[in-house]
């Protein structure tokens, strides 16, 4: 084969925030998701670094649309912010909540979390994978038919 | 690797029907070069080793190339009824697919003669025919699975692995069918449980739709590239095709392409030419083909390049339980399913029928999001974590498939005003629902709220029917016909394209009817058969007839 390979892990786009969208967007996480003693905070578990490192320009521009739209200066302000936009920007909303619930469940914070409440999800799929013992269940009554060629005919109700 | 720079044949694709025939061609001796315009992938490539995968999967791994937007994508232009699914690499859309390996049953190519309704028609040959090629495929691949499904015609010379292993999804749904009465089988997949060769065994990491990075997936890679490039197949990975060109007569003779990686324009002169692009990008391409021979197109002389466009009707479910689904572990989208109503019953309000198939799921973002349907998703703010929990670990994939009707006006064009990155007219296709699917669908939905009540659901969310883009796309067939003549489709029973000598196509496009399953087994075996004809014709030209 000629070489003609697969981009390495395409969807880093080399955009950064300044200060101050990376400070508005962090209060957003925060809101969005708030730690509770058992799993961490949207900021604790470094979504806004997530949010930062996978957006592209377009995603940057939205970002910034949005807290020109709500100045945030405090979490308040983005717990209300959020509570506006859902009701009158339902679609923007909700681009924003899987942006935001994607970079959340990427942290190993949070797997870690998960983990401690007893789940044994391990974050990439590989090269781990998972130990499933026992049997694959059969039918207990196997039943079904197929019509064979030679009795197709034209259906009639 | 060997470069043949006058092959006997130009294949154009390298996805299953293109590294089928492929293979075969070069195992009989011919010198073959298959063109692909998307990149080859390598292992660590795919999304699986990062925390991220699921991201991944929405954007630089999405099924959509509209939305991974890569300089090898070509844009596929909608009426905004369905979202369209391929993947442009080496391999093609079986890096990025569940292996749930469905045949057509016999009746699927007798439709004509059940119903005719709108464009449908006999295909120009039978299930008895391609059975041996199927039972080939299944060899080639490796397919796991367990025989004996009275739902299907006895498959005796068909080989089967041990079967794969589900999450604890598979007991909930499987126990709620049998409490029903009705049918249901473990399904087959394209999925090794044992090693074979370099190719290891799945260790049920729940990825299979982007790639699996074992060779346990049976992709066309797996299956037919690795032994054909053994063989002496000439693979040219970021050659997009841009022209089949014919000669004076109106006979094919090769193509023209462009190396993405360096912008140059070649062309490969061959006397016979395999188009393999699938459902969008084979009429795609033949539209783009004119010249003073074939003002419309190659294939195009009956207007039929194109039309009959089928994806399969699709709804999607989300069943909720109480108890833990391991819904992460295990082959995604590929468990046991129904086919308890997939012939047709006139008492429905509709002809053909469906498939019920419950599978794994993707990981805690997609569960917080609502899972596939996205119509629940855990609240934000103080309440998210309990909202999580009672999610994550909690649901079951379901899908309803209906069998689609072949509709003449659902086609694929081109759209000149969008081009792909080498300034190609995009494809452009316009589908719309067909009463007599949504019914199918409508139906399905009544008996999938049945098993979800027998399996012990707590609830049920249904993917919206009317909502843009609420199909999914996944399976892109019926725009090259096969046919008994050249009124009624684009190539005959063996593949050649009806008005153009020298000509094949073979993938999703040749296919008359879907039935309710899956269609890669179904491709793959049509290649098999389309190829085998090519070697024992070999040296003669390649002709279409009614015979």
């Amino acid at each position: 084969m000629t070489s003609f390979g697969h981009p390495s892990r395409p969807g880093f786009y080399g955009i950064s925030f300044s200060p101050e969208l990376r400070e508005q967007v962090a209060l957003l996480c925060e809101a969005m998701i708030p730690g509770d003693g058992s799993y961490p905070s949207g900021r604790e578990a470094q979504v806004p670094q997530f949010i930062e490192e996978r957006s592209s320009a377009a995603d940057k521009e939205r970002l910034t649309a949005l807290v020109a739209r709500f100045p945030l200066t405090a979490q308040a302000d983005a717990v209300a912010a959020l509570a506006e936009l859902e009701e009158v920007d339902p679609a923007f909303f909700a681009w924003l909540r899987e942006f935001f619930y994607h970079g959340y469940y990427a942290a190993r914070r949070v797997i870690a979390a998960m983990n401690d409440r007893g789940y044994d999800y391990h974050g990439a799929p590989q090269p781990l994978g998972y130990s499933l013992p026992g049997e694959t269940a059969r039918p207990a009554r196997p039943r079904g038919s197929y019509i064979a060629t030679s009795e197709v005919s034209r259906a009639t109700s | 690797m060997p470069r043949h720079d006058s092959p006997d044949v130009v294949v154009v694709g390298a996805g299953m029907a293109g590294a089928a025939i492929s293979f075969v061609l070069s195992r009989a001796g011919a010198k073959v070069v298959c063109l692909e315009q998307g990149p080859d992938v390598h292992a660590v490539d795919h999304p699986t080793f990062t925390d991220d995968w699921e991201f991944s999967v929405r954007r630089d791994w999405s099924f959509e190339p509209n939305i991974r937007n890569q300089p090898y994508d070509f844009p596929v232009v909608t009426n905004g009824t369905f979202q369209p699914y391929l993947y442009n690499a080496v391999g093609g859309s079986t890096n990025h697919y569940s292996a749930f390996w469905h045949r057509l049953k016999p009746v699927d190519f007798r439709k004509g003669t059940e119903h005719g309704l709108e464009g449908t028609i006999d295909w120009p040959l039978s299930y008895e025919d391609l059975a041996p090629y199927y039972d080939q495929n299944d060899a080639d691949m490796g397919i796991s699975g367990l025989p004996g499904d009275l739902a299907y015609p006895p498959r005796p010379g068909a080989p089967r692995l041990p079967l794969v292993r589900h999450g604890d999804y598979y007991d909930l749904v499987t126990r709620g069918m049998d409490e029903l009465g009705v049918h249901w089988w473990p399904a087959d997949n394209a999925i090794l449980t044992e090693d074979r060769g370099s190719r290891l065994a799945c260790n049920a990491c729940g990825m299979c739709n982007f790639g699996c990075p074992r060779g346990s997936l049976g992709t066309a890679t797996q299956g037919y590239l690795k032994p054909a490039l053994a063989l002496g197949l000439d693979l040219r990975p970021g050659a997009r095709v841009t022209r089949l060109s014919t000669d004076a007569t109106g006979a094919a003779d090769g193509v023209e392409y462009v190396d993405l990686a360096t912008g140059m324009g070649h062309r490969i002169n061959a006397p016979l030419v395999v188009l393999a692009a699938n459902g969008i990008g084979s009429p795609r391409m033949l539209l783009l083909s004119t010249s003073s021979r074939h003002p419309q197109g190659l294939g195009n002389s009956s207007d039929q390049v194109g039309r009959h466009f089928m994806t399969h009707g699709y709804r999607l479910a989300d069943m909720w339980f109480d108890e833990p689904t391991r819904h992460y572990k295990g082959p995604f989208g590929a468990g046991p399913y129904c086919q308890e109503w997939y012939d047709t019953d006139l008492s429905r309000g509709a002809v053909n029928g469906i498939t019920i198939t419950f599978g794994g799921a993707w990981g805690p973002a997609s569960s917080a999001l609502g899972a596939t349907t996205g119509q629940s998703p855990a609240p934000w703010g103080p309440s998210h974590h309990a909202g999580f929990e009672e999610r994550f670990d909690r649901h079951v994939f379901c899908a309803i498939q209906a069998d689609d009707l072949p509709v003449a006006t659902n086609r694929v064009t081109l759209d000149t005003g969008v081009t792909d990155s080498s300034g190609l007219a995009a494809a452009r296709v316009h589908y719309d629902l067909h009463p007599n699917t949504r019914a199918l669908l409508e139906f399905g939905s009544d008996r999938l709220r049945e098993i979800g009540r027998a399996a012990g659901a707590k609830r049920i969310d249904m993917q919206p029917m009317d909502e843009a883009f609420s199909q999914p796309g996944w399976h892109l067939m019926g725009t090259a016909r096969m046919s008994t003549d050249p009124e009624s489709g684009v190539v005959d029973a063996w593949n050649r394209v009806w008005d153009t000598p020298g000509l094949v196509v073979c993938d999703g496009s040749s296919m008359v009817t879907g039935g309710a399953g899956n269609p890669t087994s179904t491709i793959g075996a049509l290649a098999l058969r389309c190829a085998e004809k090519l070697v024992a014709d070999m040296g003669r030209p390649v002709r279409a007839d009614a015979g």
